[in-house]
């Protein structure tokens, strides 16, 4: 695929995904409901928060894979599994078809909520400032040493899949970096404020195996705004 | 002890569809860094007094040499699954495939299956074979650490991103068609006939009553289920009656010790299988003694409990 159809599709994508919110934020649609009753939901593909063509350190070509392939996927995939546990006489179903169901749906779900942070924190430069800024200086003694484990579990988990998140822990007002496997690993009750995709869909197509150099162009161009806004609401909640 | 490194099966140059690029990455980045990751665990835990090491150490050591050991193994197999043209599925990998899927094409399209759904994230695709049953079994795993026990892999397609995306971006199913396309199919035979080889897991041997036929609950269950005429005796010990909760459908209690009071009401055309709690030795005892009075007795193997274990009804003890 050249540059230009690459660009010409994720720019068709994002305009579908943006008409989507546009009528319906988080669609829930009253008129259609299912046999059993239960509303259809519709999870609606949110647009891209920046350019791709301007990000550094990581290609168009990779981000408009990740964000349609990846991202889009997921909030496909989940609109399936939705749509087929709305249809599923949940009391009469063998426990394998619930677990699996359920388990994918939490996967997709997850997917969907992350990759949607990760681009979010995606497109700037520079160090956190402010009141985050002061947060990562009380709970991790330094923004340096903040960036040092947080750089470090994305190295350790490269080669394989998962997240890295720094999130806000209401129960003990605290930032806490948290490690995961797959999708479905979070820390309970946590707020994850700033996403690093570790899954090798992220960077294989630009970096091969070197996750490690694609965890430090990450590390150069996180859009703390974002970060720093989310880290403002979460921690003036009671 | 220190793990070596196992030379690249497959021929980069020879694949169709699949760059050496890709094949160096993998082999160099993952392959290796799995060897070596698992060489410096290895060297930890042997440094280390495990009897004086916490726990969440102990743990962690284990799991990641789990892992890395796993991830060294599955690469090396999935080096050596590639390298072939794909097609020719030689004779007894074929009656293999056909016997335990149906067809190779059958085989076929549940391996694909199967990968495609691991598309977007991490995983092997496996088959396997499983010396329990004698069988062959595709398996998915999400992760380096998800194997059937006891089983083994012949041929494994690695769904890591990292196994594709160089080439393929995260078109997986041009993928899955490329790996497919240079099976090397002749040494995935080699594998399975080695693998055959392999005894299934020792069965519970019970020398004293070699001599008396055992039936397993599925064939009693059969029988039942069929209406064919069977007497079957529940001969749990008396003492144990006080605590017996249930007893099998289809059986009547009879006292192991009191036979002579009991022998009279059974038939001598119809074969009689008796059982006791767990298939050790009342059950089988009892029918050593039915067989001497001339009748066509045999133990259900597992007695009460293996009954339960297959779902077999049962009704309260009274």
């Amino acid at each position: 695929m050249s540059k230009d159809q690459t660009r010409r599709n994720f720019v068709g994508v994002a305009g579908i995904a943006a008409a989507t919110v546009a009528t319906a934020a988080l669609v829930r649609s009253a008129s259609a409901q299912t046999a059993t009753g239960v509303p259809k939901m519709e999870y609606a593909i949110k647009k891209l928060p920046f350019d791709p063509a301007k990000i550094k350190g990581i290609s168009e070509k990779l981000l408009v894979s990740h964000y349609e392939n990846n991202y889009g996927g997921a909030v496909k995939r989940l609109n399936a599994i939705t749509a087929q546990l709305a249809g599923l006489d949940v009391a009469a179903a063998p426990v394998f078809v619930l677990n699996g169901l359920k388990r994918e749906e939490l996967i997709a779900t997850n997917s969907m909520i992350i990759h949607e942070l990760y681009f979010d924190g995606l497109g700037g430069e520079g160090d956190p400032k402010g009141a985050l800024a002061e947060a990562l200086k009380k709970d991790f003694g330094s923004v340096e040493r903040w960036k040092a484990e947080f750089s470090a579990v994305g190295k350790a988990l490269g080669g394989g899949s998962g997240w890295v998140m720094l999130s806000y822990s209401p129960r003990d007002k605290r930032l806490v970096n948290t490690w995961a496997a797959d999708h479905t690993m979070t820390l309970a009750n946590g707020r994850p404020i700033l996403a690093l995709d570790m899954y090798e869909h992220a960077y294989q197509m630009d970096y091969g195996a070197r996750a490690a150099a694609y965890v430090d162009a990450f590390m150069q161009i996180i859009r703390w705004d974002n970060a720093a806004a989310l880290f403002e609401r979460y921690s003036k909640e009671t | 002890m220190q793990y070596h490194l196992a030379p690249l099966f497959c021929r980069p140059w020879t694949l169709n569809g699949i760059t050496p690029r890709l094949i160096e990455s993998h082999y160099e980045g993952n392959y290796g860094s799995a060897l070596r990751r698992l060489n410096a665990i290895t060297e930890e835990l042997e440094a280390l007094d495990p009897a004086m090491t916490s726990a969440e150490v102990v743990n962690r050591l284990k799991r990641d040499e789990a892992a890395a050991l796993n991830s060294t193994l599955l690469h090396e197999l999935y080096f050596a699954s590639l390298g072939g043209d794909g097609r020719t599925v030689p004779e007894t990998m074929a009656a293999a495939l056909a016997r335990d899927f149906g067809s190779t094409d059958r085989w076929r399209q549940e391996f694909i299956a199967l990968a495609n759904a691991l598309a977007g994230g991490s995983g092997w695709v496996l088959l396997t074979y499983v010396p329990r049953d004698g069988r062959l079994i595709n398996q998915s795993g999400a992760d380096h650490g998800q194997n059937i026990a006891g089983g083994i892999p012949i041929l494994a397609l690695d769904m890591y991103e990292h196994a594709y995306h160089i080439d393929f971006g995260s078109n997986a199913t041009a993928y899955i068609a490329a790996f497919m396309r240079n099976i090397d199919w002749s040494a995935v035979q080699g594998r399975y006939e080695d693998a055959t080889t392999v005894a299934p897991p020792r069965p519970l041997e019970q020398k004293q009553f070699a001599d008396v036929p055992a039936m397993t609950v599925e064939e009693v269950k059969a029988m039942l289920d069929s209406g064919d005429r069977i007497q079957v005796i529940d001969a749990r010990p008396r003492h144990y009656t006080t605590r017996a909760q249930d007893i099998m459908e289809g059986a009547v209690w009879r006292d192991p010790e009191r036979l002579d009071e009991w022998i009279g009401e059974l038939s001598k055309t119809d074969p009689v299988v008796t059982y006791c709690v767990y298939g050790f030795h009342v059950g089988c005892e009892t029918a050593i003694a039915l067989r001497k009075a001339g009748f066509d007795a045999r133990y259900m193997a597992g007695g009460h409990y293996a009954w339960k274990a297959i779902g077999g009804k049962v009704k309260l003890f009274e």
